[in-house]
């Protein structure tokens, strides 16, 4: 089986090879018999790929401890769903599973292009596959997820503790598509260089990859805190750690693009900026590749470290120089290939002033991250870049961009008179103030959480006047207003997919100011059967739990809630905090019990186990914490709405 | 000559990034406990990677935490407990650059990114503005 999966990789290499000289001679010759060929051996490449997936994955089924991969990775106790989670638990796995993501989204991209600009295509294909062939020599010269011993082990390792939870079901393999997905829109914008006729429908095309990448690395980064929050058991979800970091800074840039690839698709205006600004995210997200496979900062996800940074490294120079030639060689045209701006106070201005703002802020989380580097080579000191710097250096400017949420949609494209925009901002404005004073009446006087919640609330009160105004206008027709207003969503999915998306990143600033500025902590010892109060809570400590499975060390600390309520106390429920030990790995990991309401959530780390009665629990009160995960399934659901295709009959 | 056109919007914009930065940089005072919980955030944990001694839960670094709870107990202020631990571990200690020296310039950049950022919008827009 080893050795069957190896060669379907070399051959995967042929194959992808061959079809990168076939695209350039095919757009050099114009034979239509080459670009065939060229095109069947895309496939076929593409069907390599997933045979030695799957390859990969019988090995793990059949607990073939032979291959080195398996053997590090799995075990015989291991649950078969966990499987999955193994394939791209190491190095070798994921470079694989990256190529697999690849290759599907590049099939899938050329399937959904019509059939006049797949002729346009033959570059971009070149460069896919190009793009494949790095990954197949990888795997088959540096990171053999085939590599097989002599000996067959009865027993592996088994997979790391701490990937043993729901959220890294999901979390990696977003994360990792989400960065491979943006080589699409990338290469989409070369199609779209190519193509000399401006044809629309490529901005239709970047639109939607661009979404698809952005929701997808987007759901992945916020699972990925929810993770943290859940089992890392330090109360926090975001830690600005180098390799959170670098996915966030393609995202963001993605962010950025998204909205000004609207404003060339309705005004003809920012050509050349949206290619620089595609560019720019796909070559973060090689960064973020890069820093991830043995990069020179160091980080807690080590997941999937190796040596093999030197190669990323040069793929990255190589992939730079490439977007950056292509835009240049084509720079004289597409400069002179876009509208004029006409008014400041215009939409386009307001998206323009967002793109800006996110790329500033993406470039000062890329300066953090490097600067350790950067002290070494200049000063021989070594120094830390960690969450206070970047609070204070992109906090600040993340708020402005959700101040902007608000103000954009005031503005009408073109020109917008002053007259227009009192009119919309008067009633959003007055209540902010209104919220902010009463703010100040419950004794908030932190500078920075008043204006956020004061503009949360702005932003908030614009997306829904908006739609107040539209469902009000519908209703004339139609008295029943829900179904007024699921017919006002419909008639502009993607307008009222990013209202939807608004929202939920509202929620998220919410929480994050919530938690950021308004959390408590409290290290205690306790004995069992001992109360304590915390705040408005009685906690007691019920009994300790201790188990072995399979030699893994559990125990479980039980605790008993009860809040005061005047003169009653209400019990809201058991709490359970877990600390086991995986002598295989000799790693701890900590599960922390979560009590959670709108509000605050009540937060149980459990610290030290002295002896079998008494332990140290950090209590934590975070406030607003819910609001943060209650935005990942409304992210989803204006992602959705945005991205649904439009019936051919509702247009105009 | 970008400058001669400035009008009042440019300055609006100008003011309003200048505020949310200014505001960082004001210190508060702080009680025992909220010291603790700042210094716990603002101190890596020596051996772990990239992680802060709130993140970790380390045996190093929860005697770290005992350290500090008791230089708190007997009157240090921040920095002092700053300056105790940069002398053991160096300066990689503290979970951000200093402000002195060559590591300003962690702090200039992204300053100079939002200038820039602010004049590459200007000249965008006047560029890009039609003649009607």
């Amino acid at each position: 089986m080893n050795n069957f999966g190896f060669y379907i990789l070399i051959i995967g290499l042929t194959l992808s090879i061959y079809s990168v000289l076939t695209f350039l001679y095919g757009e050099k010759s114009k034979d239509k018999k080459i670009i065939n060929s060229a095109i069947r051996s895309f496939y076929l490449t593409g069907l390599m790929i997933f045979i030695s997936s799957i390859t990969l994955i019988i090995n793990f089924l059949r607990n073939d401890f032979s291959n080195i991969y398996v053997f590090n990775h799995s075990s015989t106790d291991m649950n078969p769903f966990l499987t999955f989670v193994a394939f791209y638990a190491g190095n070798e796995g994921s470079l694989l599973f990256i190529l697999l993501v690849h290759i599907i989204a590049s099939i899938a991209m050329f399937k959904f292009v019509s059939k006049k600009n797949k002729t346009k295509l033959n570059y971009p294909l070149a460069t896919i596959n190009a793009m494949s062939s790095f990954y197949f020599c990888v795997l088959i010269f540096f990171a053999n997820p085939f590599e097989a011993i002599n000996v067959f082990p009865i027993e592996g390792k088994g997979i790391n503790p701490l990937l043993r939870h729901p959220g890294m079901y999901i979390h990696p393999p977003l994360l990792m598509s989400g960065l491979s997905l943006i080589t699409i829109p990338f290469v989409l914008s070369h199609g779209s260089i190519y193509d000399k006729t401006n044809n629309p429908e490529w901005k239709k095309y970047l639109r939607t990859w661009a979404l698809i990448s952005w929701a997808v690395l987007g759901a992945g980064l916020l699972i990925g805190a929810w993770w943290a929050y859940t089992i890392l058991g330090w109360g926090g979800y975001w830690g600005w750690d180098p390799i959170e970091n670098v996915g966030l800074m393609p995202w963001l840039v993605l962010t950025a693009f998204i909205h000004s690839i609207i404003v060339e698709e309705r005004r003809g205006m920012f050509r050349l900026w949206n290619i620089i600004l595609i560019s720019i995210a796909y070559i973060l997200a090689l960064l973020g590749i890069f820093i991830n496979r043995g990069g020179p900062v160091v980080s807690v996800h080590s997941f999937a470290a190796s040596n093999l940074g030197f190669l990323f490294l040069s793929y990255l120079i190589v992939m730079s120089v490439f977007a950056l030639m292509t835009i240049m060689i084509n720079y004289r045209r597409l400069k002179n290939d876009q509208n004029k701006i006409n008014s400041y106070l215009s939409r386009e201005v307001s998206f323009l002033l967002n793109n800006i703002l996110l790329v500033a802020t993406s470039l000062v989380v890329l300066w953090g991250v490097i600067f350790p580097v950067i002290s070494i080579l200049f000063t021989g000191t070594e120094i830390s870049v960690s969450a206070p710097y970047f609070n204070k250096t992109a906090g600040p400017l993340l708020l402005c961009v959700v101040l902007l949420m608000g103000i954009g949609p005031v503005l009408s494209w073109n020109k917008t008179s002053y007259k227009v925009i009192l009119k919309r901002i008067s009633i959003p404005l007055i209540f902010s103030m209104i919220s902010i004073v009463i703010l100040l009446l419950y004794n908030i006087k932190n500078f920075f959480p008043l204006i956020s919640i004061g503009s949360i609330i702005f932003v908030f009160l614009i997306v829904v006047t908006e739609w107040f105004n539209g469902t009000k206008l519908r209703m004339k027709n139609n008295s029943n207003p829900f179904k007024a207003f699921i017919t006002m969503i419909v008639s502009n999915r993607g307008r009222n997919g990013g209202y939807i998306v608004h929202i939920a990143i509202l929620s998220l600033a919410l929480g994050i100011i919530g938690t950021k500025f308004y959390d408590q902590r409290m290290d205690v010892s306790i004995n069992t059967s001992e109360s304590i109060s915390f705040r408005d809570y009685r906690i007691h400590f019920k009994e300790i739990q201790n188990s072995s499975i399979n030699n893994n060390e559990i125990t479980k600390a039980i605790f008993e809630i009860y809040r005061k309520e005047k003169d009653k106390q209400k019990y809201l429920g058991n709490l359970t905090a877990t600390h086991s030990y995986y002598p295989n790995h000799n790693q701890i990991s900590v599960r922390s019990g979560i009590i959670s309401s709108p509000i605050e959530d009540l937060y149980i780390i459990p610290k030290d186990f002295i002896n079998k009665k008494n332990m140290t629990i950090r209590i934590a009160i975070n406030p607003l914490a819910w609001w943060i995960w209650v935005s990942g399934p409304i992210f989803i659901l204006g992602t959705v709405v945005a991205l649904w295709p439009e019936n051919s009959k509702e247009k105009n | 000559m970008i400058y001669a056109k400035l009008n009042k919007y440019h300055i609006y914009y100008l003011l309003f990034l200048l505020l949310f930065v200014l505001n960082s940089c004001i210190y508060e005072q702080k009680s025992d406990d909220e010291l603790y919980l700042k210094l716990e955030k603002e101190i890596m944990c020596p051996v772990c990677q990239g992680q802060t001694l709130d993140q970790s839960q380390s045996l190093i670094a929860e005697d770290i935490k005992k350290i500090i709870k008791i230089k708190i107990s007997e009157g240090y202020n921040e920095k002092e407990i700053k300056n105790y631990f940069i002398e053991r571990y160096g300066e990689s200690i503290i979970a951000y650059p200093p402000i002195r020296g060559f590591n300003i310039i962690a702090y200039l950049v992204p300053i100079l990114v939002l200038i820039s950022a602010f004049i590459i919008f200007v000249v965008f827009v006047r560029g890009g503005k039609s003649k009607n």
